[in-house]
């Protein structure tokens, strides 16, 4: 186990002259050089030499003294479901590959804005259906901390790029747990934030009314930088959220005697066992550091999972019909209408997005609707009240993975299982509220992750508990090797 | 027997600016195909719909004329179906059994028979605002046969209003008389220009005498809704005779052929995967929107600026023709506010110069057509003061300017008749023998006199007529002496 | 015939989505389809008590409106479609398009 400076520090350095983004950028390139012919966090690399030239602007505009954006000469990786002009953007699908679109999405430029570099486009399971990353077209993704493993999913290769040191920051996106499951088996932090925070405009959709892009980092303080610059409102998404830019970089470490968490039985119990040790381990040091914990319940939570992946396939259904065949990469060789479609869709989609499609169908469709889609909005009506009526007074503690990552293969011959990886995660979805998963310990190697989840809006309290939790483990900054 | 029909009209708002849900332009005519088309109207995958605000705006303005039930908020759905004129396969609508809610509920039109001047009404079941989706032409072969079907994409994504009536209509030429009205109050509040190619479609259904329900679908015209209704009565008429029953059918109607004929059946019922669409929240309507459509709406009420028309005895026909045609009844109510007799402006402007554009085979709804205020004013006074006789008015004045609207009118009036007595005068001097041969019977001679006349008068426009009239006058007062 | 009851459910759903399906992945997609609407039905008990109406928008926030702006217009050629005149083809009865 390495560690490295903390992106935000890096930042720093570099503005006042202590470190050379130069050379950090060399060191960036020497890492992915080691690792990503065994890893396969990106699926596209940015030119090196347009990255050189980048990085010698930057540190020119330094030298002499020029205004600089908060993440220049930091490299930031982006999940390849989030729209950029400069480089393809296939979500992992063999439909899509190769299209480059022909715009950036929103927080892309405004990574742009504050001179990040976009270092490349990180491996996901296609379309982001997936809980482990082995489902891209592109190839699965290892795991760094133990290459047999899979690194989570479906942000996979946004984790294992930072895990390895492969790029400073990540932008992920989460739509029932695909930022913060991957963070908790690569000891990284991913951040969901309030549904509406961060603009949605170039995500390539799955579950609409799910899913944000997400920061990931390798600490609490980065993931916080950089929510602060992908934040705020987007008048190009209507389901934005008229909010200012947040200012979670600056909050600081809980004063844990002011510190409420609710311990949800339903949320942390049914993990395997090393893990509910862990768990109940950082939050007995935290009540020790004066932190209070209440007992609660939520007894619709042996619902949400099912209600979870109703929504999405059935969101996904339609936001998929899109791929025809006719503006994208992949022709399907029919020589009329119906048929171009059918082969289309057949030769570009894998089995799970075909799978989730139909079954997507099929919650919509007339006859089943009120028993499939419409009972899972009821019941996620009940999910966000209840977790809204909680958050009002304390931050939920649960468990961020059942399981400890998985082998490759390990998951995949039953959907449920698959499934069954998103049972703490998809509540934060579901209620629309923010989320952040960090590491707390490391066993045998693999790290196990805890998550907090906060009120809406609620991001700076969810990083200010997470500064305090990284100070007891000491384990900001982590990478693999 | 009792013949019952009911309307569903599409209209696009082609004066709302732009498309419904991004910047590219409601009124797609005249650009190079496929130039009118952005992210969001081709569907590509991340970019998101906003509604466009003066879309709404005017819809509600719509639903407030058509005294409609206005909801406090609208919430859009999405309809599921393949086709190549559709980027997204789905259609933005306001499906209101899936949590769709359209913008008016239970409204009423009421419609004159301009010939009978009788009112009469139709329910109005319910407006939609939904988006249009691209234009589809085919090659050699046609729709059943064109190898590759074309698709121009201009035309994704413009707003267009659905309007429902309830089955309330009893003849064919009503239901005709009623997308007239329809159109013209649309055009009044500055939602569409109906004019425009294509700007709407009408789908009739008709029973008759408490038959099964036929739909005839693509109807393109006004006058075409009567013919294919017409049609489609003697349709059923004569089956119904031959002890035929009638089918609940969809027909699609063959303009070029005058019939309807039958839709092939869909290989599975129809089924569009109904629900709210999550990008778009529900949109209040608030009460500043409210009344802000209804100052829209009030200022179009159609039959307040009959009344007016009729108040100031404007001979019903009259009005009517001034009504239909927005130019000339704005050009009208100027004219009258600053003076000029209601009866004859109405009379020269809503008769003899729209009639005389007509002629000419100048279009009467373009306002550039029609003379500047000043001129109007002028030309009523004028004509009023006697000094021609409206004969002269209308056939010399009148189409002199519907050639030439932005013509100074002193540059077209005729010689004033005591400039014409002076020339007659000197004439009958010089021209003795033409007026002794005119007096012996030659009446040719007086062709020649008149001749001189409009010599002598020289470059001005004068009546050959009222030459003449004055030569005779002239000449018999000099026999009797 | 394979042995799986969703399999007439399954194709009329691979009709209604548009996918044609391969023989291979046919019949471990509908056992996969079997499983899964099974496990997504347990939703349909607990809601059938729950006296709540749908939640479709996770914040009861009105959405907004969009002023005028400029048109971010696009080169459609820059799609992987195949033009003629500008129009965009799509095979129709007969017609055919080629893989990029």
């Amino acid at each position: 186990m390495r560690r490295l400076k903390q992106a935000w520090e890096l930042a720093r350095d570099f503005r006042e002259g202590v470190e050379d983004p130069v050379e950090h950028l060399y060191n960036v390139f020497e890492a992915i050089n080691r690792w990503e012919a065994r890893v396969n966090a990106y699926i596209s690399l940015e030119s090196p030499d347009l990255l050189v030239e980048e990085v010698e602007r930057i540190s020119r505009s330094i030298r002499v003294g020029e205004k600089i954006g908060k993440l220049a000469g930091l490299l930031v990786s982006v999940k390849d479901n989030i729209c950029t002009s400069f480089l393809p953007t296939t979500a992992g699908s063999r439909m899509l590959d190769p299209y480059t679109p022909p715009y950036n999405a929103t927080v892309v430029e405004r990574l742009l804005e504050e001179d990040a570099m976009v270092v490349g486009k990180t491996n996901l399971d296609e379309f982001a259906m997936g809980s482990t990353t082995e489902l891209s077209a592109f190839g699965p993704t290892r795991n760094p901390w133990d290459l047999e493993r899979v690194p989570g999913g479906s942000s996979g290769g946004s984790a294992a790029s930072l895990a390895y040191g492969g790029s400073d920051l990540s932008l992920g996106s989460d739509t029932g747990g695909s930022a913060r499951l991957p963070a908790a088996y690569t000891a990284t932090v991913g951040l969901k934030p309030t549904y509406g925070l961060v603009s949605r405009y170039g995500l390539i959709p799955y579950g609409n009314s799910l899913e944000q892009i997400s920061p990931m980092a390798r600490s609490v303080r980065d993931v916080a930088l950089l929510l602060d610059v992908i934040g705020g409102w987007d008048p190009l998404d209507a389901t934005s959220l008229r909010v200012d830019r947040p200012r979670t970089f600056t909050v600081s470490k809980a004063d844990p005697r002011k510190v409420t968490i609710c311990v949800v039985k339903e949320l942390s119990e049914g993990a395997e066992e090393v893990i509910e040790k862990a768990y109940w381990r950082i939050l007995k040091k935290l009540e020790s550091e004066g932190v209070e914990l209440r007992d609660e319940k939520l007894p619709v939570a042996s619902k949400a999972l099912p209600a979870y992946y109703t929504i999405a396939f059935a969101e996904a259904a339609s936001n998929l019909a899109r791929y025809d065949g006719i503006f994208y990469p992949t022709k399907g060789g029919g020589s009329s209408w119906e048929e171009e479609v059918e082969l289309a869709r057949m030769k570009g989609f894998g089995r799970e997005v075909k799978k989730r499609i139909l079954m997507g169908v099929y919650a919509l469709s007339e006859g089943y609707r009120d028993e499939y889609y419409i009972a899972a909005t009821k019941v996620r009506r009940v999910v966000r009240d209840e977790v809204l009526r909680m958050t009002r007074s304390c931050i939920i503690a649960s468990q961020a993975s059942p399981i400890l990552p998985p082998r490759l293969g390990e998951r995949l011959d039953d959907p449920l299982k698959l499934y069954a990886m998103d049972v703490y995660t998809v509540i934060a979805n579901l209620a629309g509220v923010p989320a952040l998963v960090q590491t707390i310990e490391f066993h045998n190697g693999l790290p196990i992750g805890v998550q907090w989840i906060g009120k809406p809006l609620g991001e700076g309290e969810l990083v200010s508990l997470g500064l305090l939790v990284e100070e007891l483990t000491g384990l900001a900054g982590v990478v693999a090797g | 027997m009792r013949v019952v029909i009911g309307l569903e009209i599409h209209v696009q708002m082609s004066e709302a600016g732009s498309k419904l849900f991004c910047d590219c332009k409601a009124d797609y005519r005249g650009f190079n195909v496929n130039a009118n088309v952005c992210p969001v109207c081709l569907g590509l995958p991340g970019a998101l719909p906003v509604v466009s605000k003066k879309s709404l705006e005017l819809a509600l303005a719509t639903s407030l004329a058509l005294k409609c039930e206005v909801p406090k908020f609208i919430v859009f759905t999405r309809k599921h179906y393949f086709y190549p004129d559709l980027p997204k396969n789905y259609q933005i609508s306001m499906f209101e059994r899936a949590g769709g809610v359209p913008i008016c509920r239970n409204g009423v039109i009421s419609f004159l028979d301009p010939s009978t001047w009788e009112w009469k009404t139709c329910r109005v079941r319910r407006i939609n605002i939904e988006e249009d989706p691209g234009r589809t032409v085919y090659e050699e072969g046609g729709i059943t046969g064109s190898p590759y079907a074309l698709v121009d994409y201009n035309r994704s994504g413009v707003p267009l209003l659905e309007i429902v009536t309830e089955p309330d209509i009893e003849t064919p030429r009503d239901a005709r008389l009623l997308v007239e009205y329809l159109l013209l109050m649309l055009e009044y509040l500055g939602v569409t220009n109906p004019r425009l190619e294509g700007v709407f479609r009408v789908d009739a259904n008709v029973s008759i005498g408490g038959g099964e329900r036929v739909e005839i679908k693509n109807i393109g015209s006004t006058l075409d809704v009567e013919k294919a209704l017409n049609y489609e009565i003697l349709r059923q008429t004569k089956i119904r005779e031959a002890g035929g029953v009638i089918e609940r059918e969809t027909r699609h109607w063959d303009a070029m052929r005058g019939i309807t004929r039958p839709l092939r059946h869909k290989e599975y019922e129809e089924e569009y995967l109904y629900f709210p669409d999550p990008d778009l929240p529900p949109i209040a309507i608030t009460e500043e929107m409210v009344e802000k459509a209804l100052r829209i709406a009030e200022k179009a009420d159609l039959q307040v600026l009959l009344g007016e028309l009729l108040k100031l005895n404007v001979p019903p026909e009259h009005a009517w023709s001034l009504l239909s045609t927005k130019p000339s009844l704005e050009l009208f109510r100027k004219t009258v506010s600053l003076g000029g007799d209601p009866q004859l402006t109405a009379r020269i402007l809503a008769v003899d110069y729209k009639g005389e554009l007509r002629e000419q085979g100048r279009d009467p709804y373009d306002p550039s057509s029609w003379p500047p205020l000043e001129t109007v004013l002028e030309l009523v006074k004028l004509t009023l003061s006697g000094v021609y006789p409206y004969d002269t008015i209308k056939g010399l004045v009148i189409p002199a300017l519907a050639s030439n609207p932005q013509a100074r009118l002193e540059t077209v009036l005729p010689e004033k008749a005591g400039d014409i007595e002076v020339a007659v005068e000197e004439v009958i001097r010089e021209e003795v023998k033409a007026v002794r041969d005119y007096l012996q019977g030659k009446t040719q001679a007086l062709n020649y006199l008149v001749g001189r006349v409009i010599k002598k008068i020289g470059r001005k426009a004068v009546d050959p007529r009222v030459i003449r009239e004055a030569l005779e006058k002239r000449i018999k007062s000099v026999r009797s002496t | 015939m394979v042995e799986c009851r969703y399999y007439s459910v399954m194709e009329k759903l691979a009709s209604l989505a548009k996918i044609k399906l391969s023989e291979e992945e046919v019949e471990s997609l509908c056992r996969d389809l079997e499983r899964t609407a099974e496990f997504l039905r347990t939703v349909s008990e607990i809601s059938r008590e729950l006296e709540v109406n749908p939640l479709y928008y996770v914040w009861d926030q009105w959405g907004p409106l969009r002023e005028p702006g400029e048109p971010r217009t696009i080169d459609i050629a820059s799609l992987h479609v195949s033009l003629k005149e500008g129009y965009v083809r799509v095979p129709w009865r007969g017609g055919k398009l080629e893989e990029a």
